[in-house]
């Protein structure tokens, strides 16, 4: 058991904590626990690896598994749940070999099919068979079972934990005094089995009985079973509306920096200076830490930036200590990891692949001799985010010139108040025509900034539906030209509706009177308007 | 005095038996009412072949399923103990090691429908009575005479059934009630004797049955209410966590004994004494008893402080035999502290960032907002403070958004991708909720409502770790 936990101590920095408790309610493999844990803690804390490893070494070792692990998102309906778990707590824990001969249960158990699965008439030949002593010991493989309610898996559970001493069964009783089977099983040394729910915030859409019935489930099967909860959100979450018992919370906190760091050591790639090393994944985390406290992704950004960070070191640009220099070097880098992996703009692979392409260019044309390093140093990723854009736009913007527009009458359609239209887009200049940028500022004054601190202005509130018409006549109004016939104009409406950039609302068979919504952002309209020579600004009201 | 492994490991099993609710507590306290009615009325069924039905109603944690549990316990050492006495009731034959009466429990969040509680009726039957029946009825009226009529031919005599239904209100959901309706007829019309124990939350449970199904039910309710005292509270908690000399009885089965104490060597005897002395000590601790006082002031749950004595209990060892104060601080705060809170203070300064721009919206009466009005709210935040830090101090903040490492004031306006994925974690976690149901349009501006009080955000906004000064005052300042 020490040796247990010193070994989880050093597996897992930061958490010893957590382990120690864990350990403590588990206790003696027999002595009773807690009915319902719930691990919780933000993502990438450990939960997971943490759970999973007390219990491997633990309890790895016994054969029919004395724990389930289940994911949610995977078992997403309670039977697959049920099924999973019962397969899981049937069969030998995954990583170790079974052992050679299968217990005795196991043959049990295989050869009396759930009893309550079959029609009530069954019930009474099962029953019969299960006095029996079971003859065939053919099956050694386990079997996958049904189980498609709570009350199968309930009778499933108590089978499963009486399934090591089963020859010494006075199992009659089972149901009918719990008392007396629980002193016996004390008596009898029969192991707690843990049923581990993964990612558990899904629980909550399976079905709405399932957690009050996982959370006693000691109770509901008397026997001693400990459900282990791990997920991101809090407990008051998961209350039903009647109530029922109340999990033990284990909270686990986020990494402070030294556990980080310490963390981040194990990673050290094969035959590097630790002492570098350890100075970038001190920079990696200052840096990022602000807007990701995410182990996994300070991880992932440290393995792809440090083998940039070492680059001049090894060309013998830069020395070791010159720790300064070694930073301006990787900053931009810094800033185009932030962009675009950490957005996951591109993969990583891509991003890499690129990366060493314009270092290895860069490089080239120092040979030549025609810049300074410093300049190519910082310059490769400019160019490489130039290339980036080029093609995203590309990408989106290529439509139609006419269509172009139609997008951006509906972008301004969407966000310009309707009883503005008459003074940005009349084409009789009555009152001074079309209003300048002062005259709009002005405006925006007047109208947006009230109490509530102009948070309420169309920008930020998002699109609002119009009228196709109303679309329309904007669109007349902004084109310089003569425009085509409307019948190509609806087509194109038709085809930016079916590309997502328009967004019907009216049902599909409602024919007249249609109103969308632009679902373009106002960054990519921008672009779009300045790629038809169109000043978009001077048309759209309170917009900064 | 020392406590050797073995008197260690049987203490911390028995304790935590009651603590996780598996072994029934020592002894009842407040109930002794309700207990001495529910005991009478199975009883009777049992020993006169009356049929009864009753419902046990109480908020949760207050002991109605260990009231019924003691009940069956106590019948069941009485009527299995009593095979030699002669006067039982003549309708009761003893047969063999037979029980004399049957005890059927359901549970209604487990039986979810009446079909699957007609089958787990059958299969305890089966393996309480080994009646022999025939499934071929399947629609559930027809069943359940068929079943009582067949058990009735095949042992002879009546056996009394005890029916628990645990979540009565749940039962009460089904379709038709026919389950309800069928057992409390049979119970009514008194051809079989049989005993329906309701256990409900619900304290309007009655009123959930329909009418046929009420008339037929007998009106006897009994209520179950959390201690209405302190002193009760404090010492259902010390019974719970005190030690007793059946607890280190090496056979717990035969715990009526009366040469029990015999057993028992003056080592555990003495090991008994002392930890009882520091249970009761930790009772008068000042700390601990605002602990308890303050669990019993706001919820009056015993499993409230069960949960609580979790962690110390099993935290026992050879070298800390006996609880201390201090272990139940720890784990008090564990147990206790809001875990939004906890949850809050593990998240990134930018994430903190918005849920305090989020909290100025709130203040504002902006109660929905969506990304881009917070994205606003921390951008006019940041311009101010780049602002002011530009114009200050040269070095605190680049304006350029370029980083400068190991300065405590550098802030840096994130861009609104980067901001987005943070608002999104945000939303993972639940601290904030989708205002309407529809998923229309750019997540952007889908309209949100957060799930904490501002309170909480101030809260956390000192609670964490590196919260620039600047940002403290921003989420300081009021509207």
């Amino acid at each position: 058991m020490a040796q247990a936990r010193d070994q989880l101590h050093g597996m897992f920095p930061g958490r010893a904590k957590q382990i120690d408790q864990i350990l403590s309610f588990m206790g003696q493999p027999c002595s009773p626990t807690p009915p319902s844990l719930l691990v919780n803690g933000n993502s990438s804390v450990g939960k997971t690896a943490v759970v999973k490893n007390i219990l491997a070494t633990t309890l790895g070792h016994h054969s029919p598994s004395r724990y389930a692990f289940i994911d949610c998102v995977e078992c997403h309906t309670p039977r697959l749940i049920f099924e999973h778990a019962i397969y899981q707590f049937r069969s030998a824990p995954k990583g170790t070999r079974p052992r050679i001969h299968a217990p005795p249960t196991e043959d049990e158990s295989a050869t009396h099919p759930s009893a309550t699965s079959q029609s009530s008439g069954s019930t009474k030949k099962d029953t019969r068979k299960r006095k029996r002593p079971a003859s065939s010991s053919s099956h050694v493989d386990t079997s996958w079972e049904k189980c498609e309610n709570v009350n199968e898996f309930v009778e499933w559970c108590r089978r499963i934990c009486d399934q090591d001493d089963i020859d010494t069964a006075e199992d009659q009783e089972m149901a009918g005094s719990q008392e007396q089977t629980n002193d016996q099983r004390i008596k009898g040394g029969k192991d707690t089995r843990y049923l581990v729910l993964d990612r558990a915030e899904r629980l909550r859409d399976t079905a709405p009985t399932l957690i009050p019935v996982l959370m006693r489930l000691q109770e509901l099967t008397g026997r001693n079973i400990c459900v282990i909860l791990i997920t991101t959100i809090v407990w008051e979450k998961f209350r039903s509306k009647t109530g029922g018992y109340e999990p033990i919370i284990l909270h686990f906190p986020q990494y402070s920096k030294s556990e980080t760091v310490a963390i981040l050591e194990r990673d050290l790639p094969e035959g590097e200076d630790a002492e570098l090393y350890m100075r970038f994944v001190d920079l990696v985390y200052d840096v990022f830490q602000r807007n990701c406290k995410d182990l996994n992704e300070i991880r992932h950004l440290v393995a792809l930036l440090f083998p940039l960070y070492v680059k001049p070191v090894k060309e013998g640009k830069i020395q070791r200590h010159e720790g300064l220099k070694l930073h301006r070097h990787i900053q931009a880098y810094f800033v185009e990891a932030m962009d675009k992996i950490y957005l996951r703009e591109i993969s990583s692979m891509e991003w890499s692949d690129r990366t060493t392409q314009a270092a290895g260019g860069s490089l080239h044309s120092r040979t030549d001799g025609d810049s300074s390093s410093s300049r190519m140093v910082s310059g490769a990723p400019g160019s490489e985010r130039a290339m980036m854009t080029a093609v995203s736009v590309q990408n989106v913007f290529d439509l139609p010139y006419f269509t172009k527009f139609i997008l951006i009458a509906a972008f301004l359609a969407s966000y310009n108040p309707p009883r503005l239209d008459m003074r940005y887009f009349a084409k009789v200049s009555n009152q001074g025509g079309k209003m300048t940028k002062r005259a709009k500022v002005a405006a925006a004054k007047r109208h947006g900034h009230d109490s509530l601190g102009s948070k309420l202005r169309q920008q930020l509130l998002g699109p609002k539906t119009f009228p196709i018409e109303r679309m329309l006549a904007i669109f007349y109004s902004i084109l310089d030209e003569e425009a085509e016939e409307t019948v190509h104009v609806h087509t194109q409406i038709a085809s930016l509706v079916s590309l997502r950039l328009l967004q019907r609302v009216t049902p599909m068979d409602k024919l007249d009177s249609i109103k969308c919504k632009c679902n373009v952002s106002y960054e990519t309209i921008k672009a779009l308007a300045k790629s038809t020579k169109f000043d978009i600004d001077k048309y759209l009201y309170d917009f900064t | 005095m020392t406590a050797t492994e073995d008197m260690l490991t049987r203490a911390k099993e028995a304790i935590l038996g009651r603590l996780s609710e598996r072994s029934i507590p020592t002894s009842l306290v407040g109930l002794q009412e309700e207990y001495g009615k529910v005991v009478g009325l199975m009883r009777r069924t049992i020993t006169m072949g009356e049929s009864n039905s009753c419902l046990i109603l109480g908020p949760r944690g207050t002991g109605k399923t260990m009231l019924v549990r003691h009940a069956l316990k106590e019948l069941q050492s009485e009527f299995s103990l009593s095979h030699s006495i002669a006067d039982l009731d003549s309708k009761m034959e003893v047969e063999g090691d037979k029980k004399e009466f049957m005890i059927i429990r359901l549970n209604g969040l487990v039986q979810t429908d009446d079909r699957m509680a007609l089958k787990e009726i059958m299969r305890q039957l089966s393996r309480e009575g080994e009646a022999e029946m025939d499934g071929t009825n399947t629609t559930f009226s027809d069943s359940l005479p068929s079943l009582l009529t067949f058990l009735k031919a095949g042992t002879r005599a009546q056996y009394p059934i005890i029916f628990i239904l645990d979540e009565f209100d749940l039962f009460a959901q089904h379709t038709k009630q026919s389950l309800l309706y069928n057992l409390f007829d049979v119970a009514q019309s008194a051809e079989w004797p049989i005993a329906v124990v309701g256990l409900s939350c619900r304290m309007d449970a009655l009123e959930l049955l329909e009418k046929r199904v009420k008339s037929r039910f007998s009106h006897r309710q009994y209520y179950t209410f959390p201690m209405s005292t302190f002193k009760e509270y404090v010492e259902i908690c010390q019974n719970a966590i005190r030690l007793s000399p059946s607890d280190f009885n090496a056979t717990p089965s035969t715990m009526d004994n009366d040469d029990l104490n015999m057993e028992i060597d003056n080592d555990t005897r003495n090991f008994i004494t002392e930890f009882n002395r520091r249970v009761e000590a930790l009772f008068e601790d000042e700390g601990f008893s605002d602990v308890v006082q303050q669990l019993y002031d706001f919820m009056k749950d015993v499993r409230g402080l069960y949960r609580l004595c979790f962690q110390p209990v099993s935290a026992l060892s050879v070298s800390h035999p006996y609880l201390q104060p201090s272990q139940f601080y720890d784990s008090r705060l564990q147990q206790c502290v809001d875990n939004k809170t906890e949850l809050l203070k593990g998240v990134s300064l930018l994430e903190l960032c918005l849920l305090i721009a989020i909290k100025h919206l709130v203040g504002r009466e902006i109660i929905t907002f969506n990304f881009e009005m917070v994205y606003d709210e921390y951008k006019e935040f940041m311009d101010m403070a780049i602002a002011r830090g530009t114009s200050s101090s040269s070095i605190g903040i680049s304006s350029g958004g370029a980083m400068l490492s190991s300065e405590s004031t550098t802030l840096r306006l994130y861009k609104k991708a980067v901001a987005l994925k943070a608002f999104e974690h945000l939303v993972n976690s639940e601290l904030l909720r989708p205002a309407d149901s529809g998923g229309k349009g750019p997540k952007e501006y889908r309209m949100m409502r957060v799930m904490l009080d501002t309170s909480q955000i101030s809260d956390v906004v000192k609670k964490h770790r590196d919260c620039p000064h600047l940002v403290a005052i921003w989420a300081s300042r009021a509207y």
